[in-house]
């Protein structure tokens, strides 16, 4: 087992103020590892960090290439895919053009093959193919949001937390699709969560970031079974 | 969404789609037909104003509509290219061609250069830097008239540029034959524009400018490049908007610093707006729209007795024209294409081709089809 990703000493802000003060995690091939950590911890600039969004200093190696100083388009074309945030679906796009404005950065010719494929894993997704995204529910949006992420074919998908505004049926639906991706397209994940419950079940390595600081990493079992973690994040 | 059940399905390039648009393409030759058979000069030099005010609002469109950059500042542009048409041609006896290719490169590098405030600023803030452009035109405008044209002729205004038909069109250099020859240049430029922006917006980068509109965060993470998508875009729509000032002065024929201000660059906002932002063929049908009401207005609301005594010695075309627009787009506020649409909607509705099958065939892996979503996925929180 290879790291696909490898971050070193990474940090990273805003203008003055830095929010992440040097952190390190590996996310190995084939593998989901989740971020656990409150609001405002840093997990949203992390993810901004790793894909070169936002200016940054360490380490990060993709793929066994550094990618400290790539732009964020190369990075994309690189193989890494972010769920932003709030799904950021454009809402004035039908959900194909999303769908399509997600191979932005590839130039060949299998874009549409891909949307064939991606539509039979989203169902949901092809009912609304020429509906405008922005009448999509919110379920309906995130799974849009990941399928468009999926459309620039990345080894490794970053997806900041796509539980958020979503009820608990709907969430775990999404989790389960979030696993499949991972276990049957080999895709490896590196989610952000404040879930716990859910995220801890479909991932092989948790990190917990506090105020822009790793805290504490290991398997989903031993992290479960700190004390300190489950106060904080499992409510027990 | 009830309506669309009722409303009949066409499917996209089948054969009752092909037809609706041949008979849309019948009734547009009918109409450029009727509009220059047996026309004087004035009424063909109308059609013509009307088709560059078509070109502006589709240049503001490609930039407002679908790349949600607004600008009050493209009547410079048009300025900017009008003053190079006349100046060339008068001075350095350009050819008229040759001067539309240049206005438009100047016009996409100013473009390019007004832009870049653009890569910091929103919204209200980016709309003022604009207003500021083209506030200061006309006194720009004012010093290049008395240096360049005063000094050396006398004149108060860049006059005496006519652009003549060549020889190969078999047009003389009459009045009405300049005039059919520009109403024939008016509709390929603003087919041209028209077919550039369609274009634009179904591609890969059309793509990409309603992606930055709509959410810039998510477009950056699709790896689109937000500073050099908005300054190109912002250069392109400035040459468009240049190629309409080259047409509106070829076809008056004379220009000043009064010709290109503000209220030119509200024109080209309201005729977008009338016809439907963000929509492709809005800014065509609201020019048209535009232009005509406001000159119907010109001509006789100026007689009509029926209104108030004192309306009638002010501007009251232009007045009862706002009037008209802000009822209007109260009524449609996503314009008359928009409103057609809506209309259109409860007809018949136009359902995309289907997506031709993956190259792996379902029912060989059954197992790699995740369909147990759940099926209120969605419908619990919408
Ligand atoms: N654009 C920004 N400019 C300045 N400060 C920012 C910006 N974005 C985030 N911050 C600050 O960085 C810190 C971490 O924010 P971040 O969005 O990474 O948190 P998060 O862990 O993703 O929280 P949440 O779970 O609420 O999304 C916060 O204190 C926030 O105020
Ligand atoms: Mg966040």
């Amino acid at each position: 087992m290879s790291a696909l990703l490898t971050v070193r000493g990474l940090s990273a802000g805003y203008g003055p103020i830095e929010v992440l003060h040097g952190v390190d995690l590996d996310v190995q091939e084939g593998q989901v590892a989740v971020i656990l950590g409150a609001n405002g911890a840093g997990k949203t600039t992390m993810l901004r960090a790793i894909s070169g969004m936002i200016p940054r200093t360490g380490v990060v190696d993709f793929n066994g290439q550094s990618i400290i100083k790539t732009a964020p388009e190369r990075i994309v074309s690189l193989g890494v895919a972010q769920v932003p945030q709030g799904r950021g679906t454009f809402t004035d796009l039908t959900v194909d053009d999303n769908m399509r404005a997600g191979a932005y950065v590839r130039h060949d010719h299998e874009v549409v093959s891909d949307l064939a494929l991606w539509y039979e894993t989203f169902p949901r997704l092809k009912d609304r193919r020429s509906q405008k995204a922005g009448t999509l529910s919110g379920g309906e949006q995130q799974m849009l949001a990941i399928a468009r992420a999926l459309m620039s074919r990345p080894k490794l998908l970053l997806c900041d937390e796509p539980s958020l505004g979503l009820a608990p049926l709907i969430t775990k639906a999404l989790f389960q699709t979030i696993q499949r991706l991972n276990e049957q397209h080999g895709l490896t994940v590196l989610l952000v969560e404040q879930n716990a419950n859910l995220a801890l079940d479909i991932a092989h390595h948790v990190c917990l970031l506090e105020t822009g600081l790793i805290i504490a990493a290991g398997s989903p079992a031993a992290i479960a079974s700190d004390d300190a973690v489950r106060r904080a994040y499992l409510g027990a | 969404m009830t309506s669309t059940l009722r409303a009949r399905q066409i499917r996209y390039g089948g054969s009752l789609h092909w037809i609706l648009r041949a008979i849309v393409a019948a009734v547009l030759v009918v109409l450029v037909w009727r509009m220059v058979s047996g026309a004087v000069p004035s009424s063909l030099g109308k059609y013509t104003e009307a088709m560059a005010l078509a070109i502006a609002a589709l240049s503001l469109n490609l930039l407002f509509g679908f790349n949600g950059q607004i600008s009050i500042g493209h009547s410079t542009f048009a300025g900017i290219s009008a003053f190079f048409l006349g100046y060339s041609i008068r001075f350095w006896d350009n050819i008229a061609f040759v001067s539309l290719v240049e206005a438009c490169v100047l016009c996409f590098l100013v473009g390019v250069v007004i832009g870049l405030p653009a890569l910091r600023l929103k919204g209200p803030y980016l709309a003022l830097v604009t207003l500021a452009i083209a506030y200061v035109w006309p006194t720009v405008a004012r010093q290049f008239i008395e240096r360049k044209v005063t000094a050396v002729t006398g004149e108060s205004a860049l006059t005496k540029f006519l652009v003549r038909p060549p020889s190969w069109t078999g047009l003389k250099n009459t009045r009405q034959d300049r005039a059919l020859y520009l109403f024939w240049v008016a509709l390929a430029l603003m087919v041209l524009c028209y077919v550039v922006v369609r274009n634009l917006r179904t591609s890969r980068v059309g793509r990409s400018l309603v992606a930055v509109r709509d959410n810039e965060t998510a477009a950056a993470v699709m790896g689109v490049n937000l500073a050099r998508t908005k300054v190109l875009t912002f250069g392109v729509s400035a040459a468009m908007a240049g190629v309409s000032g080259w047409l509106i002065a070829a076809e008056i024929g004379t220009v000043d610093e009064n010709s290109f201000t503000i209220l030119t660059s509200i024109k080209y906002i309201l005729a977008l707006i009338l016809g439907g932002a963000a929509t492709l063929t809005g800014p065509i049908v609201g020019a048209f729209a535009y232009f005509f009401a406001d000159d119907y207005l010109k001509r006789h609301a100026p007689h009509w007795n029926w209104l108030p005594g004192k309306f009638g010695d002010g501007p009251i075309a232009s007045f009862l024209l706002g009037v008209l627009v802000i009822g209007f787009v109260f009524i449609a506020p996503q314009g008359i294409v928009g409103l057609c649409r809506r209309i259109g909607r409860n007809i018949a509705t136009v359902v995309p081709e289907p997506i031709r099958g993956p190259t792996h065939e379902p029912a060989n892996e059954p197992n790699n089809l995740p369909n147990n979503l759940p099926n209120n996925l969605g419908e619990s929180t919408s």
